[in-house]
């Protein structure tokens, strides 16, 4: 009567792809939206809630990915968003661009430690 | 020059005005006569189409035809409205409908499929009369013509859509800014980049359809906001009280995506869809950003393309389409723009559309996602 909450539908596929993240043997990262995609979570704000767990509990690892605004390609990633600096060289344009911190940084989850700055 | 007015679009106002805009009303300004004429053409003009402006003036049985719009505004419009073939308020009804459509980043959201009878009974006409009569809204059948508002305003609200089929529309206007290119000026001895501002109108819409989905039609911002899924949850906001916010969830377009980037593959042509552009990305981080002429057929006419995305769509690592952009064919003639974003719910429609147009290429797209 007082035992565990049964899982829904959506907590089991995210329950998923956080075994498949942990259990890889090599590198492997899920954005944000593709964990919505494959998900499908009643709500933004529930996947929300459940990742913020996941993550406090370390069962989630997350790292902040720049992305180029220009080309879309992979600048630097860092650990926390408050290590990503207001400028920065964006290496696959020679320019140096004032980061978006809305636009151009994006949340990976990831398998390992990542190589984050 | 009045900013707001109600005009009756359906039939006889209802008994009691809403409460706000200082209880301007159509009883002390006509049927929107004292609208500067010159706001109204600037919104006519960024707002509708041509084709929407020559079927009215058509059916007045007014001279119709113009290749531009400063030829349509000089030589059919103003003439027709200073000889009274033309009401400001015919104009009024055009800008209503192409406001709702085109040009517009739609967010897809679905109500919990349980709780669609509960969502019917909030969306009945009863309801929502109440609800918009607490809230002081347009009341059913009243149009508020907020050319420029100095805060976001609900300008409609109406049970019924393209006749009478149960839906539930909300129009918000807002009032954005563009700068136009900064010029550089010297000011007291010191260089300044000075950008001119220019305001023009915002109109977003929220439809609910009765079985479940619902729609955010927002118009581009003048700039990226911090992010069009905040704007739209600020456009859903406006609906506390009608429904219950908690059973909303976006409506995911993966599938389509998945089904529209495999037409670059020889066989998988569609007569309704070209496939333009294509991101790829997998679980190792790669991303493939790939394009083909419009002009030459999209993907499937590449000589080039398909080999390469199938290199990476069998190359492990659980491959899957981020974004893609197709064009519909409507009714075998117009193409319509539309670009899935990498967003999960979001669709942007490019071009200006009819309500016609705009109902055929959303359905279109529902259908293969739903399909896949």
């Amino acid at each position: 009567m007082f035992g565990r909450r049964q899982q829904r539908d959506w907590e089991l596929r995210l329950e998923k792809e956080v075994q498949k993240l942990r259990s890889a043997s090599t590198y492997r990262e899920v954005t944000l939206n593709r964990l919505k995609e494959l998900v499908d979570a009643p709500s933004e704000q529930a996947l929300s809630d459940a990742i913020f767990g996941l993550v406090s509990d370390g069962k989630l690892k997350v790292v902040y990915r720049v992305v180029s605004p220009r080309t879309r390609a992979s600048i630097a990633t860092f650990k926390s968003p408050l290590d990503v600096p207001e400028t920065m060289l964006d290496e696959s344009t020679g320019e140096t661009i004032d980061v978006d911190r809305f636009h151009d940084v994006e949340a990976v989850y990831v398998n390992e430690a990542a190589v984050a700055q | 020059m009045f900013d707001l007015q109600y005009v009756d679009i359906l039939g006889p106002a209802a008994a009691q005005q809403p409460l706000c805009f200082g209880g301007q009303n159509m009883n002390e300004f006509g049927a929107f006569d004292e609208v500067d004429q010159e706001t109204l053409l600037k919104v006519l003009e960024t707002q509708a189409t041509l084709a929407a402006v020559r079927s009215l003036l058509k059916a007045k049985g007014v001279s119709y035809s113009a290749s531009s719009w400063s030829k349509m505004l000089a030589t059919r419009i103003k003439p027709a409205l200073e000889n009274g073939s033309i009401s400001n308020a015919d104009l009024i009804g055009v800008i209503r409908v192409a406001e709702e459509h085109g040009n517009k980043h739609v967010r897809l959201f679905r109500y919990n499929v349980e709780n669609l009878t509960e969502l019917s009974d909030a969306i009945s006409d009863t309801a929502v009369s109440a609800w918009g009569e607490a809230n002081g809204y347009p009341m059913a059948g009243q149009y508020v013509f907020a050319a420029y508002p100095e805060t976001p305003t609900v300008t409609e609200i109406r049970v019924g859509d393209n006749g009478s089929d149960g839906s539930f529309i909300l129009k918000i206007a807002r009032t954005e800014n563009r700068r136009k290119r900064a010029v550089l000026q010297e000011i007291d001895g010191s260089e300044f980049f000075v950008a001119e501002r220019v305001s023009y109108r915002a109109v977003d819409v929220v439809k609910i359809h009765l079985d479940g989905l619902i729609e955010v039609r927002m118009d581009p911002r003048s700039e990226p906001p911090i992010s069009y899924s905040g704007s739209a949850l600020a456009a859903l906001k406006f609906l506390d009280g009608l429904v219950d916010r908690s059973l909303i969830g976006e409506l995911s377009l993966a599938k389509a995506k998945s089904a529209f980037s495999e037409l670059h593959k020889e066989g998988a042509s569609s007569e309704d869809f070209e496939l333009y552009e294509a991101s790829l990305k997998n679980d190792w981080g790669d991303r493939i950003l790939s394009s083909s002429q419009v002009e030459q057929g999209g993907m499937a006419s590449s000589t080039v393309m398909p080999g390469i995305i199938e290199l990476f769509t069998v190359g492990g690592h659980d491959p899957y389409c981020e974004r893609v952009r197709v064009s519909y064919k409507f009714e075998g003639v117009k193409k319509i723009n539309a670009i899935l974003t990498e967003d999960i719910n979001e669709i942007i429609f490019t071009a200006q559309l009819s309500r016609e147009e705009h109902e055929g290429v959303l359905g279109a797209i529902l259908d293969v996602n739903s399909a896949s």
